[in-house]
């Protein structure tokens, strides 16, 4: 029997994942890589990669969910579903009992609430960059160090200082104050995830918040935000081991979900070919 | 060359893109303009003087650079928005700007307004915020007063007679306005959330007779339509604060699901309740206008003096009338939106939550700063939300 | 504290315990959580002499024989305060005029306005609170208002009564220390159009 296979793409701000299974739902594919300002266009290249990846051509593909911030920007994909719905889709997978998922990325943060594995109520904050990957970024920058290294440092802290600013560019003002005035770099970075720790706690807590809890995202590679979060939050908190995976694993498995259902109802999943050009505008 | 006069929808398209157009003709043929803020000024006060009332609205599209130096950033963009056009002369047609104690917010803009831009005629109605008995006996005072002040303006008297003939037609239109939201119960509704939006501002824009023909033309098209909107999924309420401008509107709509009815007040608010005709027409209108349009301005609680409250039922009294909206209009979902700094409607939100919940109807609730580019996050939300409850 | 108050006016001692290099007046809600702030002001001789928030008009008595109870001995005490308050502050033309003013659109400034030429004030300093819009979305038309009318400059320090991270006493400061530049430039300004300080 010929194996069918189902594509999902998160086209997020910074990232973007392509995640390839088949219809058992094992992993055939999985690619990431810096959306930056080209690759909103181009999400077919990134395809490829994927399809290379897999030793499979596009023909092979069932059925493609695009999600994420860009996915109107795929005219090849066969539906497009918000990263809401995916993300819990893909942290259920892993994490059956999970309740609330957090995902933190490069430019927004959500908080998902969870049931039954399905997405049952959400909140967002994408307004700003305080409480996301970015206030690491810009913070990491000031201090001269890489993005990962923060979460190592952060653990040898001993008295984490306290930010009080909410923005992001006040709060680079206050680290440059703690520095001359003589606190570690260990306790400023700690000082530093317990403050985006602090607000995303205080964004999630607003859907309560209930065992199982997984962090997913780019942030969630951090694991001094993962222990801050754990303590603005008072309970354990799970990451995924790739924990970059869940928003492309949530499309595939709708997208499986959606041609097998067709299929048995003797429908055609989706009609007409695919158009595997570049996205011709921004929107 | 004779123009061909639009009719219908095509009048509403053309009074939406250039909504000041007609008053100026009415005004270059000698009538006096009356602009008004929010919907509690009394619109039939105005009309039985042959004056023209024109509701003043804000523009999205246009960024605010002059009201910073008189309104802080930090209050209610719509009310800057209409002190920035206002700045910036669009509003120098008007002869007369009646405002209202909307909000603390809006009472400051009424003294901005008189000292900026200078409508010759300015007045401002201080309707009480509450229901009570005494309330009411206040806001038939305060009518009263704006009455007088009115006529002072016009410069002639108006007989019990002349006002309950303006209350009739003002109420003529409220009933077709109704009449049309029935066609939205269809599914699919015979008529969109966009282009409601659009003729409720069109009559917003005109003398009540024309709103009146304008309406029944729109009536009859939209029941004989032959291009019926298509069919989609989510029927939606919409609830809150001004919406003057279809940007958001068209945003949902472009997802799977259609408005088919709202709580806003360019929109339902306004229309919903007639006003009843008594002997001292001014009884029936301050019963209209303090307690039957429903608005979180005016503060309701299902019995004042009580010691105790049951949390439900005081909820219940308050916004059961937007559960029979949902049923009404087999509505799948709400959602609940306010402009940023509005505390008239975000106080109200969690409230309104809770009885939804209570009742099982699914909501959500946005903020938006009343510009284009907060829609495009919003897109998310409401697609993630039309995900949840598919 | 009236015999102490009454010591210090009789022997012309500053507030400030030192010259008055500023007189100052306050609009909006102190800053009850960073008072020392204003100390530190008060170091560099700006004497605030007057604010609108929480000052009452000057005492008025009401006629309140035969009235005996006490919730309308209440109401009758306080209903038409404001209406006193203006007639003692203007003459009877211009307190008509002040009274239709608020009764058209609700609150008037020119109360305030005949508060700094009174107490002669050279700055008046806008303290916007960012939750409290009740109170600071007229402060900017006053600001306006103030200049046209009297050319006293204003200084808006922004600041929230619950959030305190709103608040920044050492930028507040500087804006401070500038502002007595424009204070100091208005004063001359005032005096070439004849005001009396």
């Amino acid at each position: 029997m010929i194996s069918i296979y189902f594509t999902g793409i998160d086209l997020g701000s910074t990232m973007t994942k392509v995640v390839i299974i088949d219809e058992t739902e094992k992993l055939a594919a999985f690619v990431v890589q810096h959306t930056g300002a080209e690759h909103r266009r181009l999400a077919n290249k990134v395809m490829e990669d994927a399809l290379k990846q897999a030793s499979l051509s596009i023909g092979a593909i069932s059925y493609i969910v695009a999600t994420g911030y860009g996915r109107i920007n795929v005219p090849f994909a066969d539906k497009q579903i918000t990263e809401l719905t995916c993300h819990a889709r893909g942290i259920a997978h892993f994490f059956p009992n999970v309740r609330l998922g957090i995902d933190i990325g490069g430019q927004d943060a959500k908080g998902l609430k969870i049931k039954d594995g399905k997405l049952i109520d959400f909140v967002m904050s994408d307004k700003c960059a305080a409480g996301t990957g970015r206030y690491l970024e810009v913070v990491a920058q000031t201090l001269g160090l890489n993005l990962e290294d923060l979460g190592p440092i952060s653990l040898k802290s001993t008295n984490k200082v306290s930010i009080s600013s909410i923005c992001t560019i006040f709060a680079q003002q206050e680290v440059i104050n703690h520095l001359s005035a003589g606190a570690s770099l260990e306790d400023i970075v700690a000082g530093l995830h317990d403050a985006i720790a602090g607000r995303v706690a205080r964004m999630v807590k607003r859907l309560k918040v209930e065992p199982d809890v997984v962090f997913t995202g780019g942030v969630a590679k951090n694991i001094g935000v993962v222990k801050a979060l754990e303590e603005n939050l008072g309970c354990k908190i799970f990451v995924p081991e790739e924990p970059l995976l869940s928003g492309a694993l949530g499309a595939a498995l709708i997208a499986r979900e959606t041609a097998l259902k067709a299929k048995a109802e003797g429908k055609l999943p989706r009609s007409g070919s695919r158009n595997m050009g570049e996205a011709t505008f921004y929107r | 060359m004779v123009v061909a006069v639009k009719k219908g929808l095509a009048r509403v398209q053309e009074l939406y893109q250039d909504r000041s157009k007609r008053v100026k003709e009415l005004k270059a043929e000698g009538k006096k303009i009356a602009g008004y803020l929010c919907i509690y000024p009394v619109t039939e006060i105005m009309t039985a003087l042959d004056l023209v009332p024109y509701r003043v609205l804000g523009d999205m599209r246009e960024p605010i650079t002059k009201s910073d130096a008189y309104l802080p950033p930090v209050v209610c963009p719509f009310l800057r928005s209409c002190l920035d056009i206002g700045l910036k002369g669009r509003y120098d047609f008007l002869d007369a700007m009646i405002t209202s104690h909307i909000c603390d917010v809006g009472s400051s803009l009424s003294g901005i307004w008189r000292y900026t831009v200078k409508t010759p005629f300015h007045y401002n109605i201080d309707t009480p915020h509450t229901i009570h008995d005494t309330s009411l006996a206040q806001t038939k005072a305060v009518l009263k007063a704006f009455q007088t002040a009115m006529e002072t303006f016009a410069g002639k008297k108006i007989t019990p007679v002349m006002l309950e003939n303006a209350i009739k037609k003002h109420n003529e239109q409220r009933a077709m306005v109704r009449e049309l939201y029935e066609s939205k119960k269809q599914d699919p509704p015979l008529i969109t959330g966009s282009e409601t939006l659009k003729v409720i501002k069109a009559i917003q824009s005109l003398p009540v007779n024309e709103g009146n023909a304008l309406l029944r033309e729109v009536i009859s098209e939209v029941k004989t339509r032959v291009n019926k909107p298509l069919k989609k999924n989510a029927r939606l309420l919409v609830w809150g604060s001004i919406l003057d401008d279809t940007a958001m509107i068209e945003m949902i709509e472009s997802l799977d699901a259609y408005v088919v009815m709202d709580d806003t007040c360019v929109g339902s608010r306004a229309f919903f309740d007639d006003v009843k005709l008594t002997k001292d027409p001014i009884d029936g209108l301050a019963q209209h206008y303090l307690v039957d349009i429903k608005c979180p301005r005016t503060f309701r609680t299902r019995d004042f003096y009580a010691v105790k409250k049951n949390y439900m039922e005081d909820l219940k009294s308050r916004f059961s009338y937007l559960a029979d909206y949902v049923h009404d209009w087999h509505a799948n979902g709400v959602i609940l939106q306010s402009v940023r700094y509005c505390d008239t409607h975000g106080y109200e939100v969690p409230q309104i939550r809770d009885y939804l919940k209570e009742v099982g109807i699914p909501s959500i609730y946005l903020e938006h700063d009343y510009t284009e580019g907060a829609l495009s996050p919003m897109k998310t939300r409401v697609q993630g939300f039309l995900e949840i409850i598919e | 504290m009236y015999n102490e108050v009454k010591y210090r006016v009789d022997h012309g001692i500053a507030a400030i315990n030192r010259p008055e290099k500023y007189r100052m007046s306050f609009e909006g809600l102190a800053p009850w959580h960073s008072l020392s702030f204003l100390d530190s002001l008060a170091d560099r001789g700006w004497n605030f002499v007057c604010e609108s928030a929480y000052s009452p008009g000057r005492p008025f008595t009401v006629d309140l024989t035969g009235v005996s109870d006490p919730v309308e001995r209440y109401v009758r005490k306080r209903y038409r305060s404001l209406d006193k308050v203006i007639d003692q502050e203007f003459e009877p033309k211009e307190a008509a005029e002040v009274k239709e003013e608020i009764m058209r659109e609700g609150s008037s400034n020119r109360l305030r306005l005949r508060h700094v030429r009174e107490y002669q004030c050279d700055g008046v300093v806008l303290h916007v609170l960012l939750s409290c819009r009740s109170a600071s979305s007229g402060l900017s038309l006053f600001a306006d208002q103030l200049l046209d009318m009297y050319k006293v400059p204003s200084l808006i320090i922004e600041g929230d009564i619950i959030d305190t991270s709103l608040f920044n006493p050492v930028e507040s400061l500087k804006k401070a220390e500038a502002f007595e530049d424009t204070m100091d430039h208005y004063k001359k300004v005032r005096k070439e159009l004849g005001f009396e300080w």
